[in-house]
């Protein structure tokens, strides 16, 4: 933290990754995802029912009112009738069972007796069902993290939701080929301190989990969530941080914007704003904008909609002030009014003029609303019963500020900011799932999974070292990888020397991903690919690093039409010969003055022309000799 | 039959869930299985065991061709 003394944070980690079992949690589909399109399409609506508990989730009854319905989209490879919500779950993946308790071993956390499937209200859509299928399988256990103890509070397996497709304010597209896969999801205590630790933490997690060697790597595949709270602040759920190395910035951020929020309320409560002095009538302006050159305004008014205005007094100034970086307190009443009403957006006078809204419109705006100095206003444009619900979120946001931080949970954007998801659930939202049978943990079965457990990654390290006759580095850097399977099969199946698979799927892979490439989201059976060509003698391995490239944007093309398509086809002998000869010509008066000693420039004009097509160590041993013969 | 208190007890007494198998198909193969194995715990495996078609371990949506 810069400026602020660093505050008393207090953070906790969940991770979720996807585990790489032969089927599902519940039913027999496989877990990869579908490559072809929708073989068939359901509609559903969403009905808030009380759950059994007796509670009615607020935001569920609201999409239910506005009537959104949800499009489904499925195939018969990678989903069944389980998934459509059509057939009762299967017993629970065995296979799953075992490896969240080889982690849980790992991890020393102590496994339940019985495993008891619970369900969690999930009314967004993403599950067919409403809920999503949760199982705690382990608690209470310790990580030592540079000799810290950290407190691992659960272990659970949980079943992954729907993939979103499409999102419109009436229907929601979902493709549920991702339904049902399985999910670990590893629980810390809320004692991480500095966004530093959060880091270091989760990348110990990630280590642990890759040594199960059952999880999945790529797009998707890991979910981080962050619960941070600060003193005077509110704890924050914060939902899907993709990457590891944004996780500190994250919590940087949101602690940056609690401890802005908290300021905001002081000032607020310094000009004397109170709850009732933020109610107010909503003023219907549309005569004042029915010649503006705003588009949003210009287009909800010709769609007969209106244009209402609220003034919030006192807060003039404050919804245009920085919680982080883009994000505004405008942005947070913003995100509120669209996602209770759907309604596009806000206008705020503190970004006023603007967006085609001109000084004399707010001028007008603010003689008609009898606004003073220190009163802000917000306009929304749609249809009058949306516009009205997003002005009630607006004020509803607004008295929050009065209180501080409001709890709620957020989603992380890519940059490490965050923006409003959802009020935060409340905490009885799971009850038991009565369809799925409870799951003794038998203690035989802790003892075989004791026995056979896998390698720790520094075990691994050592075995590959031997095994592939790599340098201890190069060892290291794949066994903390998530190509570590992906290099023994290679390895194991061509006659690419080891040392080159074990750099490419480490520090070129890692290199190609800062340059932008996706790498990660290319499957195992498209790289292996890959080096299969080197081992034909397909391309050279030199091409290898272009073709992953080519395939970050080819994901379901054969590597071999990238040779083909990139040029990259082996050179014959004869054909880097007469490249040879081209090259010496050209430098004809370098090789005479200097013979032999010119073969280090005139090596680096051959190899800009044939590099990717040839081994280089073919190239340099003919080009000596090409070099020696013009010599004589 | 996990859903169901019912079939949980069915499944405690001995009757082996055979998923959609048809129940002339099960009476069929039981009688081919006994022929083959005289240890029931064998007899169930070879039940439990897809080996013609006879029941499906994933069930999808039958679209109606008009």
């Amino acid at each position: 933290m810069s400026g602020d003394a660093t505050p008393k944070m207090k953070v906790g980690l969940e991770i979720h990754r996807q585990l790489d079992t032969q089927h599902k949690l519940f039913c027999g589909c496989p877990t990869d995802f579908a490559e072809s399109e929708p073989e068939e399409k359901f509609l559903r609506r969403l009905r808030p029912t009380q759950s059994e508990l007796g509670q009615i989730d607020q935001a569920a009854l609201f999409e239910f009112h506005r009537g959104k319905s949800i499009m489904y989209e499925s195939d018969h490879l990678t989903s069944c009738l389980v998934e459509m919500d059509e057939e009762p779950p299967g017993k629970l993946n065995q296979e799953a069972i075992e490896t969240c308790l080889t982690a849980a071993i790992f991890m020393n956390t102590k496994p339940v007796d019985e495993i008891h499937v619970m369900r969690k209200v999930v009314i967004d859509g993403s599950n067919t069902t409403g809920f999503q299928r949760t199982a705690v399988v382990a608690m209470d256990g310790m990580l030592e993290v540079d000799e810290k103890q950290i407190p691992i509070s659960q272990i659970s397996l949980e079943e992954d939701a729907a993939r979103k497709t499409t999102q419109t304010r009436e229907l929601g597209g979902y493709r549920i080929d991702r339904l049902g896969v399985p999910l670990i999801e590893i629980t810390t205590g809320p004692v991480l301190g500095t966004p530093e630790e959060v880091e270091k933490v989760a990348l110990a997690i990630g280590t642990i989990l890759r040594a199960t060697r059952k999880v999945k790597r790529g797009l998707g595949s890991i979910r981080q969530d962050l619960n941070v709270s600060i003193p005077n602040g509110a704890l924050i759920e914060i939902k899907g941080v993709q990457e590891l190395e944004l996780l500190g910035k994250a919590v940087d951020y949101e602690v940056q914007r609690q401890l802005t929020l908290v300021r905001i309320r002081d000032e607020l409560k310094e000009r004397e704003v109170k709850a009732e002095s933020v109610e107010g009538n909503y003023v219907d302006l549309s005569d004042i904008f029915s010649q503006t050159k705003a588009r949003v305004l210009k287009e909800a008014l010709s769609k007969r909609g209106v244009v209402l205005g609220l003034r919030l007094h006192g807060f003039a100034g404050l919804l245009g002030k920085e919680l982080g970086p883009g994000l505004r307190l405008g942005t947070e009443l913003s995100n509120r009014a669209s996602f209770w009403a759907g309604v596009g957006g806000i206008f705020h006078t503190d970004e006023l003029p603007g967006y085609g809204i001109t000084e004399d419109e707010v001028r007008r705006a603010r003689e008609r609303m009898k606004a003073e100095a220190n009163d802000a206003l917000v306009l929304v444009a749609d249809e009058a019963p949306r516009a009205k619900d997003a002005l009630d979120a607006v004020v509803e946001r607004a008295k929050e500020a009065l209180r501080g931080v409001p709890e709620e949970t957020r989603m992380a954007m890519p940059d490490g900011t965050t923006r409003f998801m959802r009020p935060r659930p409340g905490a009885a939202r799971m009850y038991p799932e009565t369809d799925v049978p409870p799951t003794p943990v038998a203690t035989e079965l802790m003892a075989k999974l004791k026995r056979e457990l896998p390698e720790t990654p520094e075990e691994e390290a050592k075995s590959i070292m031997q095994r592939f006759s790599l340098n201890e580095k190069l060892a290291k850097q794949l066994a903390d990888s998530d190509y570590l399977n992906l290099f023994e099969n290679i390895a194991t199946s061509s006659k690419v020397p080891t040392s080159f698979i074990a750099t490419t799927l480490t520090e070129i892979c890692k290199n190609l991903e800062r340059e932008g490439f996706a790498i990660r989201d290319v499957s195992d059976e498209k790289i292996a690919a890959v080096f299969r060509l080197v081992d034909q003698g397909g391309v050279a391995k030199e091409a290898v690093a272009d073709l992953l490239k080519w395939e970050t944007k080819h994901p379901t093309a054969d590597p071999k039409d990238g040779v083909t398509e990139l040029g990259l086809r082996t050179l014959t002998v004869e054909e880097l010969e007469t490249a040879i000869d081209r090259h010496i010509e050209k430098n004809r008066k370098l090789v005479q003055e200097r013979g032999s000693a010119a073969f280090a420039s005139v090596m680096g004009s051959v190899m800009s022309e044939v590099r990717g097509k040839i081994d280089a160590r073919i190239v340099s041993e003919k080009l000596k000799e090409k070099l020696a013969k013009a010599a004589n | 039959m996990d859903v169901y208190s019912t079939g949980r007890d069915l499944q405690r007494i001995g009757v082996i869930p055979l998923g959609d198998m048809l129940p002339e198909t099960a009476l069929v193969k039981m009688m081919w299985a006994f022929g083959q194995r005289r240890d029931p715990g064998k007899v169930k495996e070879l039940m439990v065991t897809t080996l013609a078609n006879d029941f499906s371990k994933r069930r999808v949506l039958e679209a109606i061709e008009e």
